[in-house]
């Protein structure tokens, strides 16, 4: 009995850290998700003193059918267009541009790649008011162009696909020329096809990126019809307080189908982002 | 198969893309979410009597404020007229984002128009730059249940009975019951100036900044300030009469959800506390004892873009808006909202509607915002300002000690003002 429990400690050890850390990061979406079907009265009496009855769901959808009166499913529709626009157009753009700085060498490349590594440290937050004069100068204000365009090129992305291209063999590459395939062609039908686990990760990346933005969408593109969803998640709050209830509902829903991509595609975006894998 | 993908996102680039916004001539208004049900019929028969169009664009409070800042920084010339957060007229006019009113409104007595004080926070420099849409004002709402279970008196309505800070505490106490989760007092807008400065004001305190708005140097350090930050500190951290890690918007469901005795708040919640089915009634603001009754007040204005080249046309607009007695009532009466407009003062004072509640509310808003309403610190920098007493007030309720907090606050925004002077 000794003997087991010498041997096993550490590892119940870390399984009960490993909960206890699962338990902090769940309860507040679980509380979310429960006080989404509650009315608002009840949400804080159950933390006031705080009791377990605050994570069982209620048993009201009323919240639910109030959101999609209010435009929300409009700006559900329109982030899965805009994250599903950025994340093809991303996919092609950052890939080629990564497949270019692995394969070709030209005067100030490296310059130029450590300006895309540097696009990682500038938070989107630095570059918006010169964005916002730039959409407005091409006449592309308050339209899907706005949202999607400037989401399209990603650092990180670039760099992820410049790493994992450069580590083709060059032989593979040589051989590919020898035998007249077009640059293309091999970037499409060699290093494309390798490249999966990356476009797996980059496409996440790219989808949840647009997905959570809200600075960007709220500035430039007003108009409800162009609404995104945490720009309408924002807007259950009254002047001067929150419908609560609503709010937990939409952000239930905001936060289900990122959760979806990432629970099926998880193996591959911890690969792309940690390299491991790979090869 | 990326020509085929191509194809669909042009596609459905063509579908989407909506062409209007820049194709647009109307004039944009930028509003609060809050206004746009009440103002949008209003907005229409202006463009019906003027030939004017306007295109409303709404925002959340806080995004609201980040959309004038950063469409301000750009330059941007397609705004018309923009809601301006009372206390953020100076910071507007001399940053240019809004352009003076007084031209477009020489020869009227404005004060005839709007409630004085309300005159005063559009004002800067001796002139109007924002006329007010509406004002505001807090009250004190009592929990009947738990005041006769505590065997406590209801505070009084009447200006010889109001009730003292030092009383309520005391009777607070006696409420409070933690392992219920009972609360004995709550602040509406928790740890925020618009609120909280009622405390310093009546202690002689002063608004936290110089007359001319450019200084903090010894003002949020005074006898007065010291008192209102330690009596805050010790309901929370001496008393334990208030509760810790609750946000503004949450404080009012939790009276909501009778779980409070004393909620000091704005008279814009008896409609949700008459829904919630709570019984509860409404007295004057507290004040401290060998003090002033103080309370907080103003809200939104409208003032004209700075950057816009349709001034006159934004002119007539915000005129329309704000000026029309018909507006300020029809507003009043849809958004709830105490009036800026002497006419719908006056409806409120006469009209028998406003004797019941929820509506009867009102009329101790009303009493409170003429007798002891005191204006917001009037600076151009009052973003900096508020956000830095803001956190200061917080860091005091989570156990900060008061003269440390408010002498480094003092400290930071000296700094910050320094661009101003």
């Amino acid at each position: 009995m000794t003997g087991w429990w010498s041997k096993s400690w550490p590892v119940m050890a870390w399984y009960a850290t490993v909960a206890v850390g699962l338990i902090f990061t769940i309860a507040p979406f679980m509380w979310a998700v429960a006080g989404s079907f509650k009315d608002n009265p009840q949400i804080f009496s159950e933390v006031s003193p705080f009791s377990l009855m605050a994570f069982v769901p209620g048993t009201d959808p009323s919240a639910y059918f109030a959101i999609f009166q209010n435009n929300f499913g409009r700006a559900v529709a329109n982030t899965v267009f805009v994250s599903v626009i950025s994340l093809a157009a991303g996919i092609i753009v950052n890939s080629l541009a990564g497949f270019a700085f692995a394969r070709f060498a030209f005067p100030g490349d490296r310059i130029l790649f450590a300006f895309v590594l540097l696009t990682f440290a500038v938070p989107p937050e630095a570059i918006a008011i010169p964005l916002f004069s730039m959409m407005r100068q091409i006449g592309w204000f308050d339209s899907f162009w706005a949202l999607i365009i400037p989401g399209i090129a990603n650092g990180l992305v670039i760099f992820l696909y410049r790493q994992f291209f450069a580590g083709i063999p060059k032989e593979l590459i040589e051989a590919a020329r020898v035998d007249g395939l077009s640059w293309w062609h091999i970037y499409w039908t060699i290093c494309m096809p390798l490249a999966k686990p990356v476009t797996i990760g980059a496409g996440l990346l790219l989808f949840v990126f647009q997905w959570e933005s809200f600075l960007w969408p709220l500035i430039a593109a007003p108009s409800p019809e162009l609404h995104l969803i945490q720009v309408a998640l924002a807007r259950f709050a009254t002047e001067f307080s929150v419908i609560w209830n609503q709010q937990f509902a939409a952000s239930t829903i905001a936060g289900v189908l990122p959760l979806i991509f990432i629970f099926l595609f998880q193996r591959q975006f911890v690969s792309a982002l940690t390299g491991v894998d790979l090869k | 198969m990326i020509r085929k993908s191509l194809s669909i996102a042009t596609l459905a680039f063509a579908a989407m893309s909506p062409a209007h916004a820049q194709e647009s001539d109307d004039l944009s208004l930028l509003v609060g979410i809050w206004a746009v049900e009440p103002l949008t019929p209003w907005v229409e028969q202006f463009t019906e009597e003027t030939g004017i169009g306007v295109e409303i664009q709404s925002f959340p409070f806080r995004d609201l404020l980040q959309t004038i800042e950063v469409r301000g920084s750009a330059k941007a010339d397609d705004v018309g007229a923009i809601f301006v957060d009372a206390p953020l007229v100076p910071s507007y006019a001399v940053r240019g984002l809004i352009q003076p009113m007084a031209k477009y409104l020489e020869g009227a007595d404005l004060e005839e128009i709007w409630a004085p004080a309300t005159v005063d926070a559009g004002s800067w420099d001796g002139m109007m730059w924002a006329p007010p849409l509406n004002n505001s004002s807090q009250v004190l709402y009592y929990n009947r249940e738990l005041l006769r279970a505590a065997e406590i008196q209801d505070p009084s309505s009447e200006e010889s009975g109001r009730i003292t800070w030092e009383e309520l505490v005391e009777n607070a106490k006696k409420i409070t019951d933690s392992e219920q989760g009972i609360w004995g007092m709550v602040f509406d807008q928790i740890s925020r100036y618009y609120q909280l400065q009622a405390l310093p004001e009546s202690a002689g305190g002063g608004s936290g900044v110089s007359d001319d708005g450019l200084s903090v140097e010894g003002m949020l350090t005074n006898d007065g300030w010291m008192k209102a930050t330690q009596f805050y500190y010790d309901l929370f951290n001496t008393w334990n009469i208030a509760p810790k890690g609750i946000a503004p918007g949450q404080t009012a469901e939790l009276f909501a959800a009778g779980k409070v005795g004393y909620f000091v708040g704005g008279h814009w919640n008896v409609s949700a506390f008459q829904e919630a089915g709570i019984d509860f009634g409404m007295a004057l603001h507290p004040y401290f004892e060998g003090g002033t009754p103080v309370t907080g007040t103003n809200s939104w204005h409208i003032g004209i873009w700075g950057h816009t080249n349709r001034a006159d046309e934004a002119a007539q607009l915000v005129k329309f808006l704000t000026a029309s007695p018909e507006v300020a009532l029809d507003y009043t009466e849809k958004h709830g909202q105490l009036p800026a407009h002497t006419a719908a003062l006056l409806n409120i004072d006469i009209s028998p509607k406003y004797n019941n509640m929820p509506k009867a509310g009102m009329k101790l808003a009303t009493y409170e915002a003429a007798n002891s309403a005191v204006t917001r610190a009037r600076t151009p920098a009052f973003l900096e300002f508020e956000e830095i007493v803001n956190n200061s007030f917080e860091d005091i309720r989570n156990g900060g000690d008061p003269a440390t907090v408010m002498g480094e606050a003092e400290q930071r925004i000296q700094s910050a003002m320094r661009r101003y002077r």
